[in-house]
């Protein structure tokens, strides 16, 4: 999964964004999605949106989302966008993932999503109706169980906190000197 | 998202020749499914629509469950209407019960059952079934394609926002709602919490509006069938939570004697169960059937809209479910409008009943046609048995019989054409093969 747009999500790399690009950037205009379904691991963007609600600074917006179409309803005017999914990348369950769209490797990728219409072609729907942020970033934690009734997995629940922290060390970047500027 | 297995060559000195359709993954339904017609001949030997998405253990899951819990725990079958198996279930408990919601919070199950119709309508018409009749793969290339497009599915957009509103105020939330329960809700809205909402339908009632005759006007193949159409039928109102059961061929029924009128079947290549008349004949449920059976019982502006779209009601044509979906919204944006307009919050949230011993059944409307919920409990109010039957399982036989027709008109066109002819059939009926899925019942049987 190593190209141009993907990287294993580490706090280090989250923190080396581009502080030129966000500094004028308003807070306001930041949607932070969590897409996913109550079935086991698809609960990961559900359970990282719980956590950062209590730290968000004021005007960023923090919504669970159960379809990707849902996410481009909420898109509007926004700027910047920060979406969280649990993923089938092959990977050991709990993996994380940062990307940066738009990206050739999730472009090329055939979806198998639970939630219908997929991610990527939600973004493409967004862009074709002119609603897409001018900045797209996708965090994804390798699910290991997605079974109906089932709770989150051991493997991705330990990530949950640190994907909270390195999205929140991301917008922290832009927040709070830089916010409504 | 078509495979197709190649014509075997022309078979030499008049041999049979044999020719299947196969359709891998269906594309633009909710959730996974195959099909696969075969012919002999120019005939149909065999269709087969197949349901592989992983089984469904929900009427298993309930059993030993307090009946409370059965809407929350229903809902999760499906993502795209939750608010149907909810409304199944609270009614048919508190039918158990043997008490009845009526006044404001008979009003508030209705306007959730508007949002919901909204909602799936909305994507099924602009983004999975409009694409068929304007030649597009998707929803997304007709956006890319042309600006009046993109126009279009940004208005629908905020159409189907307008019907999430409704589900997120009065459910709780946006997804899988928590606010419904049996007896009632557990928090019943505000005046003033209405009221935005109030603003937000008429800002789309408009194009709602519109949106039926720009549906009437696109190209319907000739596809007619003497179908039984089944739906509910309520004495005044257009039929969502109540009613007795009706078909075109003279069926009426209580709801209690679905199962004298209707039966279950496993078949090998499905996981959903498919439901049939008793007897064996196939029947048709969905919008189309519940237009053809009761557009008497809608308001007298949207009957307006139905005729100015000079289409002869009833249909037979299942092509046109999509005006008929146009019409629904319509109908839901104006009877949301009028149940906000009337509302007065209750006293209570909810009414009370005590748990007992006993078993019943219910059906409502949900957005793709009846769906049959019947549970038995113990003194306790735990669950012993559970039946749900949706709307899918109930149509694909007819989609099957549908196919089997149509298959023989599509033969002279290439694999890919042919079978893009076939999935069309198939979303017409705008089938959630997610609710549909359950799993074979095993019979271990040991020494």
């Amino acid at each position: 999964m190593n190209d141009e747009c993907s990287t294993a999500a580490t706090p280090a790399q989250s923190m080396a964004r581009q502080p030129s690009r966000s500094a004028s950037r308003p807070i306001a205009r930041l949607l932070i999605a969590g897409l996913g379904s109550p079935h086991g691991d698809d609960q990961a963007g559900w359970a990282v949106v719980d956590r950062l609600r209590r730290w968000l600074p004021s005007g960023a917006d923090a919504r669970k989302v159960a379809t990707p179409l849902d996410l481009v309803e909420l898109l509007g005017r926004r700027q910047r966008l920060i979406v969280i999914d649990a993923a089938q990348l092959g990977e050991q369950p709990g993996a994380l993932r940062h990307f940066r769209w738009p990206c050739t490797a999730l472009a090329g990728s055939v979806e198998h999503g639970t939630h219908g219409l997929g991610l990527v072609e939600a973004l493409r729907l967004a862009e074709a109706l002119g609603w897409l942020p001018a900045e797209i970033d996708l965090y994804t934690v390798q699910a290991q169980d997605v079974s109906a009734g089932h709770g989150l997995s051991l493997a991705v629940r330990g990530r949950i906190e640190e994907l909270a922290d390195m999205i929140l060390q991301s917008i922290r970047d832009i927040s709070p000197t830089h916010a409504d500027a | 998202m078509s495979d197709q297995t190649p014509d075997p060559p022309a078979a030499p000195g008049g041999e049979p020749q044999e020719r299947t359709i196969h359709v891998g993954a269906l594309a633009r339904v909710e959730g996974e499914g195959a099909l696969t017609i075969r012919l002999r001949d120019g005939k149909v030997e065999d269709v087969q629509l197949r349901i592989f998405e992983a089984p469904r253990f929900f009427e298993a899951l309930l059993r030993g469950r307090r009946m409370e819990e059965a809407p929350d725990i229903t809902a999760r079958i499906c993502g795209i209407c939750p608010v149907a198996y909810q409304m199944s279930a609270c009614h048919a408990l508190e039918r158990l019960a043997g008490v009845a919601v009526s006044g404001a919070l008979r009003d508030l199950r209705r306007l959730l059952y508007c949002g919901e119709w909204i909602e799936s309508h909305v994507l099924h018409i602009f983004l999975l079934h409009a694409p068929d009749f304007l030649g597009y793969e998707s929803g997304i290339a007709m956006a890319q394609d042309r600006p009046d497009y993109a126009e279009l599915v940004r208005n629908a957009l905020q159409l189907k926002k307008a019907g999430n509103a409704i589900v997120s105020l009065l459910g709780g939330r946006a997804i899988h709602p928590i606010n419904v329960r049996v007896g009632g809700f557990y928090r019943t809205p505000t005046r003033q919490e209405l009221d935005p909402l109030a603003e937000q339908l008429k800002a789309v009632q408009d194009f709602a509006r519109r949106a039926v005759a720009w549906t009437a006007g696109l190209d319907f193949p000739a596809l007619e069938h003497d179908y039984e159409f089944v739906a509910l039928r309520h004495e005044t109102e257009y039929p969502m939570n109540e009613g007795r059961i009706v078909s075109s061929r003279g069926l009426d029924a209580a709801m209690d004697e679905f199962p004298r009128h209707f039966e279950e079947h496993q078949v090998p290549h499905s996981n959903a169960l498919q439901c049939r008349r008793k007897g064996g004949g196939t029947y048709f449920v969905g919008p189309l059937a519940r237009w053809n059976l009761n557009f008497d019982r809608a308001s007298p502006s949207v009957r307006q809209l139905a005729r100015e779209t000079g289409i002869g009601w009833p249909c037979r044509n299942p092509y046109i479910s999509i005006v008929v979906r146009a019409l629904e919204v319509a109908y839901a944006v104006e009877e949301a409008l009028r149940i906000i307009q009337r509302y007065k919050p209750p006293e209570q949230p909810a009414v009370p009943y005590e748990r007992r011993a006993g078993q019943a059944a219910w059906i409502t409307e949900a957005p793709r046609g009846i769906l049959y919920h019947r549970y038995e409990t113990d003194s306790g109010g735990l669950i012993t048995q559970a039946t749900i039957i949706p709307p899918t399982s109930q149509n694909q036989r007819q989609m099957e019989e549908d196919l089997a027709r149509f298959a023989p008109s599509v033969l002279h066109l290439p694999e890919d054409e042919a079978a893009w002819e076939c999935e069309r059939v198939v979303r017409s009926y705008d089938p959630c093969i997610s609710c549909a899925t359950h799993f074979l019942k095993l019979n271990i049987e040991t020494a």
